[in-house]
């Protein structure tokens, strides 16, 4: 081989060995144990200073998921994660500066929720969805949800099961998608409903709970504190001793699952804003009608009070129509059918011995109940002033031209629509049984 | 006569002008901006408007098929006006490649490697690419099918894994914005991408083809880009909805965003992999143009020896290009599409007018020279019979 062979062939190895360790992005590696991997982010009015937010930064605790007597969750009863709590103009701005104080960089990438406390909302929460759709490292699919509380204690409760409320939230919220309709809303959703002309959207309000039990010896030591405090019992050194030693243990039975753990989160409905502003909420009741108007729901349960009876009915392959026009004067009409199969799940105290009767009996009154749900959620929504059912975008999408005609008075249009439902379900399941095995009993009772 | 002797097949030629289009198909932004939802109507109307320089290259490469565009000018315009147009042309292959080079590092600086000096990400990026060129345009076309063929099927796959996400409500209503609008974003894509084709003219002589179709293999290779771009427009707008016009990158928030449960999520990485593939595969065309263009207009033997100087000076040329990517943006939508409509429609446009012209007084030329042989035949003729 000739030597401009060899320095050929050198320069090329050189060149390609070169090539591959830039390739490797040296600049940009990211060691595992350099960063701090931020799972919630949640965002909380100050009272007295509009101007600043505080930020809850939830990370995860490194130590307390990797411990071994933690079997991955939680060693020597230190939370699985760390709070870190900032007031500041921005995320960003409250990142930074909680970046000052931590000795690993925080890393905002595997963010899993963000909260928005109640308060905060009523002043716009635009700066956050900004940060949430600008800033890249942050995703614009995290799930979004408004705490009726503040974020900071919502971020700060250990869950059951999942190890924090930002593993606990997004699990919710997929459960509920599941069996009440879509509820989980993204950053991207949220900033896509607002763009359209309704300009209304909801998020999920979570509650925190305090639904703690006590432990029995617990609950002992505290009842005798309380008659002790009552007596008004003279305290000697040995007893103060004694009781300081029993504030330890208990400190300690808390941090071990006491009450701080038994909290939990609930889904109490949804919060709902006009542009980026929060303008009212929707609870439970009234968000069942929101499910089928929203028509996301494939598979749902319906509660049903048939005289004294009850009934539990599960709904699937629902069939959802929304047609919307406007009248000559110019009021919005909407068409709204559903056409679903349903499975009955529990019955009782119902007459089901003829079940022609029966069926149609449940059949009758489902509709009727839903119809109700689906009149109630549309007042609330009127009242608020938000149609986030989105029958001005589907005439907008549907009808332009006429949408173009009402577009300058659309929220008067919204709160004198008139909606026309036809309801069509289908029992076509009884469940296990054809008909109760109380029948007996129920027709010697009538 | 190509400067570059190694020949290229029909396929590969064709496949690099799919890759060619699919690489500005990740790069929507410029057009989307302005037309937002109605993008994929815009693409369509662009590309009818491209039909028209569709048929002025085929019209000239008919005619110099075994001509790259440098030597078309020389003999159309002459030796000193061809020259001159031949600089715009040269002038118009390096921005571009410079352009596309400044997308691709402000892309990965952006996304990929945040950290990472400009400097470095463009300076591998050109050896990569100068490398390949050194090998000869055959080499450099032989892998457009895999990346073709791979790029066409992750966009698939991209789509299918983002219907969960999908609203075709999102698409609706139809045109609703001002016309004026339409003529914009479909100038737009008219010059960005489909006007860019002019490069190809570079590389013509070297397709081994006995029916020398080019038009058709423009059309039909611009035709698989287009349905490519315009499946690309129709997922974004279908997930993204209203707020399309916002992103810088719509096609990578898309990729975000779309998973199928968590056993497909996070797939932003095709979307890096498609398209850094896509963007090499456009770079190294044009700077293979730059290079042979200037290579011919020095009327030097070979383009190998320079290509690592026209890379170098595509990098500076980069970090001068714009002081910042608002200002890239800006001009990518309101400057640029018509600085390249001159070059791109006028100038061929011009080039075949002068083609018509010069042969229409040839054929006259040629008639009249024959007229004038055939009046001597005919006098010739005429003599005997008159004196018959």
């Amino acid at each position: 081989m000739s030597a401009k062979k060899i320095t050929r062939r050198l320069l090329s190895v050189t060149a390609v060995v070169l090539i591959i360790a830039v390739l490797g992005g040296c600049w940009d590696k990211v060691e595992l144990n350099a960063i701090s991997i931020i799972t919630g982010i949640g965002v909380d009015a100050i009272p007295d200073n509009p101007d600043l937010m505080n930020v809850t930064i939830q990370s995860a605790n490194v130590k307390a998921l990797s411990g071994p007597a933690s079997g991955g969750g939680g060693g020597d009863g230190e939370a699985p994660f760390i709070i870190n709590e900032e007031q500041s103009k921005s995320i960003s701005e409250a990142i930074t500066q909680i970046e000052r104080r931590t000795s690993r960089s925080p890393f905002t990438h595997h963010n899993q929720i963000i909260v928005v406390g109640k308060d905060y909302c009523k002043n716009g929460i635009q700066s956050v969805v900004d940060t949430f759709l600008r800033e890249d490292e942050m995703r614009v699919e995290t799930s979004i949800v408004v705490a009726d509380g503040t974020a900071r204690e919502m971020l700060s409760v250990k869950t059951e099961i999942e190890k924090s409320a930002s593993q606990w939230i997004p699990g919710m919220l997929a459960s509920l998608n599941y069996n009440v309709g879509k509820v989980d809303v993204s950053v991207l959703d949220f900033a896509n409903q607002i763009l359209k002309p309704s300009g209304a959207a909801v998020i999920p309000l979570i509650k925190v709970e305090d639904t703690s039990l006590q432990k029995p010896m617990l609950k002992e030591k505290n009842a005798q504190q309380q008659e002790k405090k009552d007596e008004g019992e003279e305290k000697s050194g040995e007893e103060e001793k004694d009781e300081k030693k029993e504030a330890e243990e208990e400190k300690s039975e808390k941090k071990n699952g006491g009450e701080i753990e038994t909290k939990t989160l609930s889904f109490v409905g949804f919060a709902v804003f006009k542009g980026p502003y929060f303008v009212g909420e929707m609870g439970v009741a009234e968000m069942k009608g929101y499910r089928w108007l929203n028509g996301d729901v494939t598979s749902t349960r319906v509660s049903l009070s048939v005289g004294s009876g009850t009934a539990n009915v599960n709904v699937t392959n629902a069939k959802f129509k929304k047609k919307v026009r406007l009248d000559e004067s110019g009021k919005l009409i909407a068409d709204f059918s559903i056409i679903a199969d349903a499975a009955v799940l529990e019955s009782i105290g119902i007459d089901d011995t003829d079940i022609k009767r029966y069926t149609k009996v449940l059949t009758e009154v489902m509709s009727e109940q839903i119809k109700k749900e689906i009149e109630d959620c549309l007042e609330k929504a009127k009242e608020l002033n938000a149609d986030v059912f989105g029958f001005l975008n589907t005439l907008y999408e549907k009808h332009p031209k006429d949408y173009k005609r009402i577009e300058e008075k659309r929220d008067e249009v919204f709160k004198n629509m008139t909606l026309n439902t036809d309801i069509k379900i289908t029992i076509q399941d009884t469940g296990k049984l054809k008909k109760s095995i109380l029948e007996k009993w129920w027709n010697d009772e009538h | 006569m190509s400067i570059d002797k190694s020949k290229i097949t029909v396929t590969q030629f064709v496949f690099t002008i799919v890759c060619f289009i699919e690489s500005s198909a990740v790069l929507s932004s410029f057009s989307v901006g302005i037309s937002g939802k109605d993008s994929w109507f815009t693409m369509i109307m662009g590309y009818l408007v491209f039909l028209i320089l569709v048929f002025v290259i085929s019209q000239i490469m008919r005619r110099y098929p075994d001509k790259t565009l440098i030597e078309i000018n020389n003999e159309v315009f002459g030796n000193v006006l061809g020259r001159i147009i031949s600089v715009f042309y040269i002038w118009f292959f390096v921005t571009l490649t410079s352009l596309n080079l400044l997308d691709t590092q402000v892309f990965a600086s952006s996304s990929i490697m945040t950290k990472t000096p400009p400097i470095v990400l463009m300076a591998t990026f050109m050896v990569i690419c100068v490398w390949a060129l050194r090998n000869g345009i055959s080499v450099i076309t032989r892998y457009m099918t895999v990346i073709g063929l791979l790029s066409f099927a992750i966009t698939v796959f991209a789509f299918i894994i983002a219907f969960q996400k999908f609203h075709l409500s999102n698409l609706l209503p139809p045109m609703q914005q001002k016309p004026i609008v339409y003529v914009q974003a479909s100038h737009i894509v008219s010059t960005i991408p489909f006007g860019e084709i002019i490069v190809f003219l570079m590389l013509t002589p070297n397709v081994s083809s006995s029916s020398k179709k080019y038009g058709r293999y423009i059309l039909i290779g611009t035709l698989l880009g287009v349905i490519s771009m315009l499946l690309v427009a129709i997922r974004d707008i279908g997930v993204l909805g209203e707020t399309i016009k916002y992103f810088t990158v719509p096609s990578l928030e898309t990729q975000r965003v779309s998973s199928i449960s968590k056993i497909f999520s996070r797939l932003e990485v095709l979307y890096t992999i498609i398209f850094t593939a896509l963007m090499y595969s456009k770079i190294v065309v044009l700077l293979y143009a730059a290079t042979a263009a200037i290579a011919q207009f020095f009327k030097l033997k070979t383009y190998k020896n320079i290509s690592l100087l026209i890379a170098a000076l595509c990098i500076v040329y980069t970090l001068n290009l714009y002081d910042s990517g608002i200002s890239h943006g800006l001009s990518g939508m309101l400057v640029v599409p018509f600085l390249w409509s001159f070059i791109e429609y006028i100038l061929p446009i011009l080039t075949l007018c002068v083609i018509l012209i010069k042969s229409k007084f040839k054929k006259e030329g040629t008639e009249n020279d024959a007229v004038r042989v055939n009046g001597k035949r005919g006098n010739l003729s005429l003599g005997p019979s008159l004196g018959n």
